[in-house]
């Protein structure tokens, strides 16, 4: 009798007890869930979601441990750009003619071809190291010494462009840590390995006086750069953060070239 | 200079047949691409008729200089929505950082970084004016996503731009710009998503409409010194 008289008083409260459990996940989600239900904050839909998942993967992220001095160089590099590289690139296009430009150019792209080959045979790339090859035959032929650039007609003479820190890529090594050089601009260490492979692979480093590289390889970046001039002050003025603008653009690039 | 000739005939002699033999190896592929109706409906029809638009708008010489400035941006901006599906861009960029955005901060922010990003493709377009644009392909990847490759050559340089559309409804709209590879939305992604990591959305707002006003000032001047041009020539 007494117990039955106990089970009648237990029963309304385990009726509360479970009706209040029940509850208790929307009361304390209601501050949480303000968020998704209330109609002042914008919410991602299903559709959105899936186009966002191609956006989010993280592959184009990099550590970034020498951000404050990265980004000193990366300033110093700005200031050069505006103040000495667009000056002299403007009045150097202003005085050579157009032909003669992209004859430089064609040039020393030729010129680059064992970077180029190396990087593709040490990818095992046989069919991209025989194109560089041809292309490197024909333009140096009939394109006078690389000069002309009668392979541009044939899309099988345009092989993508390889080098040493794109096989290192392939190999899987990963990127390491984002650098910022002066005068060079973005890398990353992989990258600086792989660069100073390819300067070992640049024909003027062989030639006497030895100091002669610097001056050709500046010229020659000024040469390249000066069909570009507009490219950098573009992407500033569209970005909110040129410094990570210009190091996610970096790393998505050459993510690219490593899985081509 | 007998001894330096002979190698030198030698090495030529041997190269020349090589450099013929290579200009005749590839089989070049003249006619892909070049046949089949394209459907202004699908993905690559909507991006080709626009921009064929919009070079016409802006070659058009009745729509140059300051009087006709209005007019022109009007139309512009017309052409480049019908490419772009500029909120559905701004969604994006932010991410899922975006639900930190009241409804009212977004349309705000949507409102600017959309004239931004128009005003920097109509920049990049006029920089481009006498490039040479190949629609090569569009590849349809499910029934909502497409991508649409074209091949911009400019300054004797081949530049890969392909644009990212879904479908809304029975209509294809861009999402994403790739140029060499580097996705548009995936680089803004990145420069929002540190900013929101350490500022609230209101402060991102003001960092847009910064660079709009900067912009701005560029093309007032750009204006001024095409008018001086115009006027001396």
């Amino acid at each position: 009798m007494s117990v039955n008289r106990d089970r009648i008083v237990f029963l309304p409260v385990l009726v509360l007890a479970v009706w209040f459990i029940a509850q208790a996940p929307s009361v304390w989600a209601a501050g949480e869930n303000r968020h998704s239900a209330d109609s002042q904050w914008v919410v991602i839909s299903p559709d959105d979601d899936s186009l966002l998942e191609d956006i989010e993967d993280d592959t184009a992220v990099v550590s970034d441990p020498l951000e404050p001095v990265n980004r000193a160089v990366f300033t110093f590099n700005d200031r050069f750009y505006f103040w000495v590289f667009k000056p002299v690139a403007t009045g150097y296009v202003r005085i050579t003619p157009d032909f003669l430009r992209q004859g430089v150019r064609n040039f020393f792209y030729n010129i680059m071809y064992p970077a180029r080959l190396v990087g593709s045979l040490l990818q095992g790339k046989l069919g991209t190291s025989l194109r560089e090859t041809c292309r490197f035959v024909v333009n140096s032929t009939v394109g006078l010494a690389g000069f002309m650039a009668p392979s541009k007609q044939y899309e099988w003479l345009n092989p993508p462009k390889e080098d040493i820190g794109q096989a290192f890529g392939r190999w899987g090594i990963g990127n390491g840590p984002y650098l910022v050089w002066p005068f060079i601009g973005a890398s990353t260490l992989r990258d600086t390995a792989g660069f100073l492979a390819d300067q070992f692979l640049y024909p003027f480093v062989y030639v006497d006086p030895s100091w002669l590289y610097y001056p050709v390889r500046t010229y020659q970046y000024l040469n390249e750069w000066s069909f570009n001039i507009d490219a950098y002050p573009e992407l500033k003025k569209a970005s909110m953060d040129p410094y990570s603008a210009v190091k996610d653009a970096y790393i998505q690039f050459r993510n690219r070239q490593v899985n081509e | 200079m007998k001894n330096r000739l002979v190698p030198l005939s030698i090495i030529l002699m041997l190269t020349l047949p090589l450099a013929a033999l290579c200009l005749h190896a590839p089989p070049v592929s003249a006619a892909r691409g070049a046949s089949s109706a394209l459907s202004p409906d699908s993905p690559m029809g909507v991006i080709k008729n626009a921009y064929n638009a919009l070079m016409q708008v802006l070659n058009d010489p009745s729509l140059k200089g300051e009087a006709a400035r209005e007019k022109r941006n009007k139309k512009i901006s017309e052409l480049t929505a019908r490419i772009f599906d500029f909120r559905k861009i701004s969604l994006l960029a932010l991410g899922r950082n975006a639900r930190k955005f009241t409804k009212q901060e977004f349309d705000e922010f949507a409102r600017l970084f959309s004239r931004l990003l128009e005003n920097t493709y109509i920049s990049r377009l006029e920089d481009y004016a006498d490039a040479r644009v190949k629609f090569d392909k569009q590849r349809i990847l499910n029934k909502k996503k497409a991508i649409v490759d074209t091949i911009v050559t400019y300054n004797g340089k081949d530049i890969p731009i392909s644009y990212r559309m879904y479908k809304q409804g029975d209509r294809w709209r861009g999402y994403d710009v790739l140029v060499e590879g580097v996705s548009l939305i995936k680089n803004y992604r990145t420069q929002f998503n540190e900013l929101l990591s350490k500022d609230k959305p209101a402060e991102v707002i003001k960092i847009v409409k910064k660079r709009l006003d900067e912009q701005k000032a560029i093309e007032g001047r750009k204006e001024s010194t095409r008018r001086d041009n115009a006027s001396r020539g």
